[in-house]
């Protein structure tokens, strides 16, 4: 299979009062094309602090990647990461930061985050702002990363006015073979009803008169706006790290040029622009893909008048709204209640299915790990201690800790099982424990264990194990 | 778990430990900022000068106009420009600045502080009760609260000044009438989120009285956002008392010694804007006395706040 | 059975929403709509629902920490009220107080005495019985005060019970050391006495809450979702000390979570709530292996299994949890219901006993349970 995002060694730490919190250790790992990697820890384990540290979104300060891999493609999204800031040991740590570096890498991550990773939160009323309608929010990331497409569809649909006004008037219609053609199936696949496909036609040809009428224009912007798609393929597919650079800077000039806020503002004022139009389709044909019920009117509301499960179909659409390539579901549905989450849960495996993203699901539920993932990474104190198969970590934990945790989680299913507990808290990761860091509470710890920091050791294909007891084993044999 | 381990003075000093320690943590946050740590010692600096500076320089400010030339020089109306000896010159009718000064940052800090601390007083008591017990009760107290707000809080000091007398009692009553809704609705808020919390419903589950609540947890954990106030509103019940001196109203003639009132001596006595540019120190350095010390006080209150609230701590 | 500890009846509680410049009234949240439970002595209760479904602020009720719109509660009812009363207030609402013959007049008499609502006296005895522990370990500790002295506030309130059955104060070295000893036996340690509660990790405060609430030896605990913020592993350390401290001291649980799970592995009675209403009351392992309310069903079927090889029909509720300010009419639960016909939209189905100790609100409960009634094509799924 192939890989799409690859982690190596990512450290991330927090310079507080108190001290230097470890939160991550060397974590490595990788997503397959397609794949649902499942990660799943307690609270403080590091789990979403790896999330955050993947699309740099930890605050800084106190949080600081301070040295790892994050491969997307051929692109190492950390390359400069040591340039950004220096550290200075006196009594307490002091960072001196390089600003002119983090603002270009800022700016670099914004083309980044997205259109190739996006996140879904824990909380969808925070993700979402308070004052933007739902409609705003969904076209905002696709005028921002996903303007070809429109624009492309705009062009052909122009080009076949007159067979969408029949289309329209009740005639049927010819499948064409560009993105119009794609699109037009699409509608009739997902449609729901008559007034859905007469909303999509509408906009679609009210779009192709506003492009038709300043064709020189939009074909100017179309243009420029499949140069920069090319760049940005270039980007992730170039394995030279000098053409990357060069890459970058031309796309960091570039983004400093887009004033995003000028442009929406001219779009808003000019209510035919087929882009704005175009965006405002999609959007709501991105609705109906989440299964959002009425979605005409969820497109014209503000995010405090809808539940958070609805909450939750918007933040997944317009994480999806540019297919990227990995979708960062942070505890998706800790916040919802359970008759919810399984919609959600479907719907995210649903979607999965049809467009083939890998998805990152962070959460503290085994259950919502075992019924949704393919793989699974366990993070105790900032390290992944294993990873394997769903069926096999369930079947055959290896870990002491995952073995814990399996057995301390009460079950629905089964009444008679005595709930077992591990020992003891989470350690404090300012001075973790020496050694391997479960070693406190571990009922197997020998005195290796206290000195040694276990290896990632793979006891059968697929999975791996960070533990002593396992590394003896495999050197015997 | 060694038996000294229980004897009371022993718990008493690891409490007081812990405490400490949490107020350690502050102070390192809070000198985190060194504009803020600027403000404070400035502000440290005018306590010192208001404590010991009255009993240092002895004598009074206005003495010079006994005389008709000190030491060898003709003093008495004109002013003087700062020299070996008058640092600060002085001002008409032979007011030496210096001098004045020094002796009203005690008069100033300490109106100052008896208004806020009073206002501070009334307005957790009112709020609190407002915010607590709600009703008909808070209600009445935040309409009172409302109506003095509503008034100029300048024009009803002077009208207290001018009914009733013109002595400092009376100003501070003055400014304390003017101080206390502030503090009132800054309280009531902040109670009413904190009566929320689940602790405060625990001691109502444990049988808690509505006083004991409000005494033990609901003051503690809503008064931290009165100290910022309380710094902030120093400076400005100052402004108000120069204010007040400069607009003639001040307390009980001209020679107190107010930097307000110093101002005003120059304003008073000279012969127009050209005379007052001439003499600059008449007014600039009593001024910048004003200055330094509410923008301090400013700096101290806005460090204040960035600490007390923990999102703001890094 | 052992004896009723918690007789609720007719409990309401509505929450006005206030709107308007003159803060008029514009509405009601229909919190909890006329509950009538009983708990009884020892035993733990289960209550679930999902958020917004009113039971936080059942427990509430329960506790006397939020006034009822209406209804009565009466505390260890067998001592001092007879059944007749309670009978009578369960019906009451139908009567008008002025249509109440003498002897009725009399019942309510006595039930006024008994009721923790209305007798202040008894109110007062009742809130050394009764303690709560919050689903919030952050918020359920005064950040300003030291761990001694939160723990130490219901025993200077309430003092402690002594062996003769009275209460007595106790202060100074002798409270320390009372603490000293409880502490000790929540798995936490002298040290932790003398520090603030931010210092502490999430499971461990919420020892410190169980321990504040069983400082001065209550008979009914209610636990507001204890177990919902922690992780699984000091979940589990939870759920175990919460047993070991029942045993001891003979409490009673009323559990409240959204977590079935946990509910099967503690409570003996399980009270299912769907916005604001008891839709299914049974003993526990009953509820799971035969659920009978359409609701429950779905609730049990949603719940994630970790078991990746467990292949399971999953009843997915289309839509949302209606506002509780405006519930459907009739049967609430008929909106998202696979079953539901046109009675259901138009009368309340009333709690009635299905099965000798499982209790169920639904139009059309016998025929589910003998597999009569099919329901509509619903969206399930498998895994």
């Amino acid at each position: 299979m192939e890989d799409v995002l690859v982690v190596k060694n990512l450290k991330t730490q927090f310079f507080i009062y108190e001290g230097v919190v470890k939160a991550l250790e060397d974590v490595s790992f990788s997503v397959g094309k397609g794949e649902v990697l499942g990660i799943v820890g307690e609270t403080g384990c590091g789990k979403s602090v790896t999330a955050y540290s993947i699309t740099r979104l930890i605050p800084d300060p106190p949080g600081r990647i301070v040295g790892g891999e994050v491969k997307l493609g051929n692109l190492d999204l950390m390359r400069n990461i040591k340039d950004e800031a220096r550290f200075i040991q006196k009594k307490r740590i002091k960072i001196k930061h390089n600003y002119k570096v983090i603002r270009n890498n800022e700016l670099f991550f914004n083309t980044i985050r997205g259109k190739y990773i996006s996140m879904i939160f824990q909380e969808p009323m925070a993700a979402l702002n308070p004052v933007y309608t739902v409609e705003d929010q969904i076209a905002e990331t696709l005028l921002l990363h996903n303007r070809t497409r429109l624009l492309k569809i705009m062009k052909s649909a122009s080009n076949h006015l007159s067979e969408l006004e029949r289309w329209k008037d009740g005639g049927d219609i010819d499948i064409f073979d560009d993105e119009l053609g794609e699109e037009i199936d699409k509608i009739k696949k997902t449609a729901r009803g008559a007034e859905s496909i007469k909303f999509h036609q509408d906009l679609l040809i009210e779009g192709a008169r506003g492009f038709s009428k300043k064709m020189q224009k939009y074909e100017e912007m179309l243009k420029k706006s499949i140069e920069r798609d090319e760049l940005e393929d270039r980007l992730l597919t170039d394995p030279n790290p000098a053409t990357q650079q060069e890459i970058i800077k031309r796309l960091a000039k570039e983004s400093k040029k887009i004033n995003l806020i000028k442009m929406s503002k001219q779009m808003k004022r000019n209510k035919k622009d087929p882009l704005l139009i175009e965006a405002r389709r999609e959007s709501f044909s991105l609705l109906e893909s989440v299964d959002i019920p009425n979605p005409r009117g969820v497109l014209k509301s503000y995010p405090h008048e809808l539940s958070g499960g609805m909450l939750q179909r918007v933040t997944i659409s317009i994480a999806l709204a540019n297919n990227p390539k990995v979708l960062i579901a942070d505890e998706p549905t800790t916040a919802l209640d359970v008759t919810v989450q399984a919609q959600i849960l479907k719907l995210l495996r649903d979607l999965q299915d049809a467009i083939g993203t890998s998805i990152i699901l962070i959460t503290h539920d085994l259950g919502v790990i075992a019924e949704t993932c393919n793989r699974v990474a366990v993070m105790y104190a900032g390290n992944i201690v294993e990873m394997a198969e769903v069926k096999e970590l369930f079947r055959n934990p290896k870990h002491p800790y995952t073995i814990g945790l399996l057995q301390s989680i009460p079950r629905v299913d089964d009444p008679n099982k005595t709930l077992k507990t591990i020992p003891g808290n989470v350690p404090n990761l300012i001075n973790p424990p020496q050694g391997c860091r479960f070693h406190p509470r571990c009922p197997f710890v020998f005195d290796r264990c206290r000195v040694e920091k276990p290896v990632s050791i793979e006891v059968s294909k697929g999975h791996t194990v960070e533990c002593h007891l396992f590394s003896g084993k495999v050197n015997a044999e | 778990m060694t038996a000294n381990a229980n004897s009371a003075s022993s718990n008493l000093a690891r409490a007081l430990r812990t405490k400490f320690q949490s107020f350690a943590k502050t102070f390192y946050f809070y000198t985190r900022s060194p504009i803020a740590t600027i403000g404070l010692i400035i502000v440290l600096f005018y306590v010192l000068v208001a404590i010991f500076g009255p009993i240092v320089l002895g004598g009074n400010p206005w003495r010079m106009t006994q005389y008709l030339s000190y030491h060898g020089q003709y003093i008495y109306n004109i002013p003087q420009p700062p020299s070996r000896y008058f640092p600060f010159g002085t001002t008409f009718e032979g007011y030496d600045i210096f001098n004045g000064v020094v002796k009203a940052a005690r008069i100033d800090l300490m109106v100052a502080a008896i208004v806020v601390l009073s206002g501070a007083l009334i307005g957790t008591f009112l709020g609190s009760i407002a915010g607590y017990k709600g009703g008909l009760t808070g209600e009445v107290i935040m309409r009172v609260t409302d109506i003095f707000l509503s008034i100029p809080s300048l024009v009803l000091a002077i009208a207290f000044l001018v009914i009733f007398s013109r002595t400092l009692n009376v100003m501070v009553l003055a400014l304390i009438v003017i101080w206390w809704p502030t503090y009132t609705r800054i309280v009531r808020g902040q109670v009413l989120s904190v009566r929320e919390l689940k602790y405060v419903e625990a001691s109502v589950a444990a049988g808690s009285s509505s006083i004991r609540t409000v005494l033990k947890h609901i003051i503690p954990n809503s008064i931290y956002p009165i100290f910022v106030q309380v710094s902030l509103d120093f400076g400005n019940v100052i402004l108000t008392m120069a204010a007040l001196f400069f607009l003639g109203v001040g307390f009980a003639g001209y020679w107190t010694p107010e930097w307000g009132n110093i101002i005003s001596i120059a304003t008073t006595f000279s012969s127009g804007i050209p005379a007052i540019t001439h003499y600059w120190w008449t007014v600039v350095i009593p001024a910048l006395a004003i200055l330094i010390l509410v923008v301090s006080l400013n700096l101290m209150g806005d460090g204040l706040r960035d600490v007390t609230d923990p999102r703001l701590r890094r | 059975m052992s004896k009723v500890l918690i007789d609720a009846v007719g409990l309401r509680k509505y929450f006005p929403i206030k709107g308007g410049v003159t803060g008029r009234t514009l509405g009601y949240v229909y919190a909890v709509d006329d509950v009538n439970i009983k708990i009884y002595k020892g035993e733990t209760v289960g209550l679930v629902g999902e958020s917004g479904c009113g039971k936080t602020t059942l427990g509430r009720v329960l506790l006397d920490l939020a006034e009822p719109t209406a209804g009565v509660l009466f505390y260890n009812p067998e001592d001092s009220v007879s059944s007749k009363v309670s009978e009578l207030y369960k019906n009451l609402k139908t009567n008008k107080p002025s249509e109440l013959k003498k002897e009725e007049k009399k019942l309510v008499e006595e039930a006024k005495k008994a009721d923790v609502y209305r007798n202040k006296k008894r109110n007062r005895e009742f809130r050394k019985k009764v303690q709560i522990v919050f689903q919030d370990p952050v918020s359920s500790l005064d950040p300003r005060m030291l761990i001694k002295d939160i723990i130490a506030e219901p025993i200077l309130i309430n003092g402690i019970p002594t062996e003769d059955g009275k209460r007595k104060k106790i202060k100074g070295d002798e409270l320390l050391n009372y603490i000293r000893e409880m502490i000790g036996e929540m798995g936490l340690n002298e040290d932790h006495l003398f520090r603030f509660p931010h210092e502490f990790s999430g499971g461990q405060r919420q020892r410190i809450a169980i321990a504040r609430a069983i400082s001065i030896r209550p008979e009914f605990l209610v636990l507001d979702e204890p177990t919902s913020a922690l992780d699984v592993s000091v979940q589990a350390q939870i759920l175990s000390l919460l047993e070991h401290l029942q045993q001891k001291y003979e409490m009673t649980y009323l559990f409240i979570t959204h977590n079935l799970a946990v509910i099967r592995a503690v409570s003996d009675r399980v009270i299912v709530m769907y916005l604001g209403k008891v839709v299914e009351v049974s003993r526990t392992d009953d509820l799971f292996e035969n659920p009978i309310h359409p609701y429950t069903q779905a609730l049990l079927s949603a719940i994630p299994v970790p078991d990746p090889e467990r292949k399971r029909n999953i009843v997915v509720l289309s839509g949302d949890v209606p506002s509780p300010a405006n519930p459907p009419a009739g049967c609430r639960f008929h909106t998202r219901c696979r079953f539901a016909e046109e009675i259901c939209t138009k009368e309340e189905p009333k709690l009635e006993e299905i099965k000798e100790g499982h209790t169920a609100a639904c139009h059309f409960a016998r025929e589910i349970i003998s597999g009569q009634k099919k329901p509509a094509p619903a969206p399930t799924f498998s895994t």
